[in-house]
């Protein structure tokens, strides 16, 4: 199914798609108002786009020097060249040790690696404690948003569901006493927990560190109760210097929600005590293809900070569900296709090409141009449907021979203006679905300035 | 496994682009003119509070805290404070009215404070209801970047920067204190002769 297929189910209530429009950008003016208190807010970003170039660069030697300043500190690193790599692994450290319950904290890399399945088909108790992730959890679908997972819901819904499911009374609706229902009940899963599973931020090869941030405090409470805390970290995600973070935390909080900072930014240096364990799964899973690529390589520059997301025009329209891939927006439309083309075909084409998306990415990763790039060479590669191929083609014939052009467009003129619009939208469909043609003008743009010129005299 | 070591390494040998330079770093922005004033904007922002202490009297203004004086569980890792009412075993840190942390700096862009806890120290200021930092007066920095050239989180296993209580905005936009850990949290500045 293409994107624009399964956006019709999220655009079919009108209601809902202007409210989740109006929640973006909302946040996304926040993170305008947060950048401007910033006065070197644009060198800034200058800054972390150099350090994560440099970084991406130079990977197998931060990651080598990581591994040595972690060992000494008592981390126990890992290696998964795939998703499937990643989640043995972390079934073997919980089996190993008899863990039966887990509480984890917002990780995008184990929704790619699909980490929930594989522990429940196992018998592990997995529980996802950021709280929009526990909603979407308990309603058994996918986050819609990296950083707003739930932002597709309305309270209502989350009282319905939180009535069923947690035993709260039916109709209540209040954001903060939901809140409260899910807090005791993510208190016991808490208290219970044998392990710990989070996502990592940063990785600082200078020190062999992981820094986390959350808001809501989950991450923390998953690691400093139970003895085991298991970390899985993408490729990219490692930094050369702890200096470097300073540049990063800047950027992050303001682009993602417009605060300055997450209320909670922990920084792992090993075990925290004796009898209690810190392990690191380092998982590659397409990363190392994306960086042999000559452009899209930048895109692992990301910090997931889902500003791209907010000032996504077609996002805030069509739902993050649309785009079914654990990232979405523009910059999972980057990152799907390149892991796995003829799945995520359509998602390039879910873009106006604006540029807004590239406008406020804190590592200015040139997500529009990138999205053009997939579009050629998805089209090249005939993951595209045949009659855009041919269409292209076709229009590149007519573009490339001016006369030709001309001649048409006077034909177009003349024929068009007496065609019904009906049967127009019939010959361009289905991409003329949604899209009102213009009215054809009297004369070309081109006659229309030879026309001026005369008269001005030039 | 080893053999997977080498194979994510050697493919990203193989993939890694022609080197990047490292680009100058080390470029800080002016200081705010008023580091205090632009402090408690940022905490109060976060959904804190700032309270000057300027005559050094940590538990006097403690005993101005909403709720302190009354509070019969009170957790301290300030060298100036006793804990209180603490009963044994795990249920304790569970019913804490206060956590009291003492902070190394606080940072005037974003509010935040740098504290290294132990793992009990941490548990508590995760657990109480209302979390108080203490910092000196004298160790409030304009960025992170003088913050972070200033702490040394390697030094320790654990060190975190807090900025307000816990929250979330998961519902709808709407934001609520008091996500998992904490529903408030102040800032204590102390200052005078016996900080």
């Amino acid at each position: 199914m293409s994107h624009s297929e399964r956006a019709a189910t999220f655009v079919a209530d009108a209601e809902r798609t202007r409210w989740h429009d109006e929640s973006l950008w909302f946040v996304r003016e926040r993170r305008d108002r947060a950048a401007d208190a910033v006065p070197d807010w644009e060198a800034l970003r200058d800054e972390a786009a150099g350090i994560k170039r440099h970084a991406l660069s130079r990977l197998p030697a931060l990651w080598e020097e990581f591994e040595t300043a972690a060992r000494r500190r008592g981390v126990r690193v890992h290696w998964a060249v795939d998703a499937e790599e990643h989640n043995r692994i972390v079934l073997d450290l919980l089996r190993e040790r008899g863990v039966g319950r887990v509480v984890k904290s917002k990780s995008m890399l184990t929704e790619e690696c699909g980490l929930n399945p594989a522990l429940e088909a196992a018998g592990v108790e997995v529980v996802d404690t950021d709280l929009g992730e526990r909603i979407v959890q308990l309603r058994r679908e996918p986050p819609s948003h990296i950083v707003l997972p739930a932002i597709h819901l309305r309270k209502e819904e989350v009282g319905e569901l939180f009535a069923e499911q947690l035993g709260s009374p039916p109709g209540l609706a209040d954001p903060t006493e939901l809140t409260r229902v899910a807090r005791r009940h993510l208190r016991e899963r808490f208290h219970a927990a044998e392990a710990g599973i989070t996502g990592v931020n940063f990785a600082v090869a200078e020190t062999g560190g992981l820094v986390i941030c959350t808001n809501e405090g989950n991450a923390d409470l998953g690691t400093a109760l139970p003895p085991l805390h298991v970390a899985s970290v993408g490729l990219e995600k490692i930094v050369p210097r702890m200096a470097d973070v300073a540049v990063f935390l800047r950027l992050l909080a303001r682009s993602a929600t417009g605060q300055a900072i997450t209320a909670y930014t922990s920084h792992y240096h090993g075990p925290a005590a004796p009898g209690r364990e810190l392990h690191l799964v380092v998982v590659d899973n397409g990363r190392s293809r994306l960086l042999a690529h000559p452009s899209l390589w930048e895109s692992l520059a990301c910090i997931r900070c889902g500003a791209c997301l907010n000032t996504c025009p077609v996002f805030r329209r069509s739902g993050g569900h649309s785009y079914a891939t654990p990232v979405p927006g523009p910059i999972g439309s980057v990152l799907a296709p390149a892991r796995e083309p003829a799945g995520h075909a359509s998602l390039p084409h879910a873009c106006s090409l604006c540029g807004s998306c590239a406008d406020v990415c804190p590592v200015r990763i040139p997500l529009h141009h990138q999205l053009l790039t997939h579009r050629a060479e998805l089209l090249a590669s005939g993951l595209r449907p045949g009659r855009r191929r041919r269409a292209l083609a076709l229009a590149a014939a007519v573009l490339e021979r001016p006369r030709l052009f001309a001649a048409l467009g006077w034909l177009a003129r003349r024929v068009g203006r007496r065609l019904p619009a009906l049967l127009l939208e019939r010959l361009g469909a289905p991409w003329s679905r949604g899209r009102a043609l213009p009215e054809l003008p009297r004369e070309s743009f081109r006659a229309l300035h030879a026309r001026r010129s005369r008269r001005d005299g030039r | 496994m080893a053999g997977s070591r080498e194979a994510v390494l050697g493919a990203l040998r193989a993939a890694s682009p022609a080197p990047v330079p490292r680009p100058p770093t080390g470029r800080r922005p002016a200081a705010p003119e008023d580091p205090v004033a632009a402090l408690r904007q940022a905490v109060e922002a976060a959904g804190g509070a700032l309270e000057s202490v300027c005559d050094g009297d940590l538990a006097g203004a403690l005993a101005r805290l909403e709720g302190f004086a009354a509070a019969a569980r009170v957790w301290s890792a300030h060298p100036g404070l006793e804990s209180r009412g603490l009963p044994d075993g795990p249920e304790a840190v569970e019913a804490l009215e206060f956590a009291v942390l003492p902070g190394l700096l606080a940072v005037a862009e974003c509010g935040a404070v740098w504290n290294e806890p132990s793992p009990a120290d941490r548990r508590a200021a995760l657990l109480a209801d209302h979390l108080v930092l203490a910092v000196p007066e004298d160790a409030v920095v304009p960025t992170l970047h003088e913050a972070y050239a200033r702490i040394r989180p390697a030094a320790e296993p654990f060190g975190w920067l807090l900025a307000g209580p816990s929250k979330t905005a998961d519902i709808e936009q709407s934001l609520v204190l008091g996500a998992h850990g904490p529903r408030a949290l102040s800032l204590l500045l102390i200052g005078g002769p016996t900080r």
